[in-house]
């Protein structure tokens, strides 16, 4: 493999992956908050009517 | 596809028997699993920021990812091993944890770029390929560093999620 097409796969696998899986796990990492928030307060939060739109 | 038989396979095992009932023996491994994730973690740290030029500029690039590679798979060996024993104490609650599949994604993710990768982007970068053979050989210097970046946000989501089983 010539150092030209490695250089692009790599730029393209690294860059799906900083963004594809960062979406993924902040989408995730918020979703958990705010099951904690519903977990912990006795008013629904508006985040939870949201994740389940 | 449903795996759950896996994991009740894991909870019915002997092995889980073990990690209830001996809490002594729980802690130690538990002990093993951090030790080893700081040992891969903090290998991956040093060759990443390495590349980008951030830690020991005054070593050779090729050095440090030479030396750290063994390190790296014993370090990866151990969080494997340990993993699976603490993993069976809890198997079915992990089964339906959406953090402890996130950081089983994480980690294939993390092992697949490594092993392909990172391995042969480091092995091009244009310092390394500057000590041995011509520069047309060498992947461009920014690609090292995204493939660096990519790789440390990689491992750092590994780490957080397995803190994240804990407080879910």
């Amino acid at each position: 493999m010539t150092a030209n097409t490695l250089g692009k796969i790599a730029a393209v696998c690294s860059i799906v992956i900083i963004i594809g899986w960062g979406v993924y796990w902040a989408v995730q990492v918020q979703d958990t908050m705010c099951l904690l928030e519903a977990a912990t307060s006795e008013d629904m939060p508006e985040c939870l009517e949201q994740m389940y739109e | 596809m449903d795996i759950v038989f896996i994991f009740e396979w894991l909870d019915a095992s002997w092995l889980s028997e073990l990690a209830r009932t001996s809490a002594g023996v729980f802690s130690m491994v538990q002990a093993v699993h951090i030790l080893s994730m700081i040992m891969l973690c903090g290998m991956l740290i040093l060759g990443d920021l390495r590349m980008l030029n951030v830690v020991l500029t005054g070593v050779p690039s090729d050095v440090i990812i030479q030396n750290t590679k063994k390190w790296i798979y014993i370090g990866l060996v151990g969080i494997i091993l340990s993993g699976i024993y603490e993993a069976s104490a809890i198997a079915m609650k992990l089964a339906t944890n959406s953090f402890f599949w996130a950081k089983m994604a994480g980690l294939a993710m993390g092992i697949v770029f490594l092993l392909s990768v990172r391995s042969a982007v480091y092995s091009r970068a244009p310092e390394v390929i500057g000590s041995n053979g011509p520069q047309s050989d060498a992947v461009e210097a920014w690609v090292v560093k995204l493939v660096a970046l990519a790789n440390l946000f990689i491992w750092f989501s590994v780490a957080a999620n397995g803190r994240w089983i804990g407080f879910s």
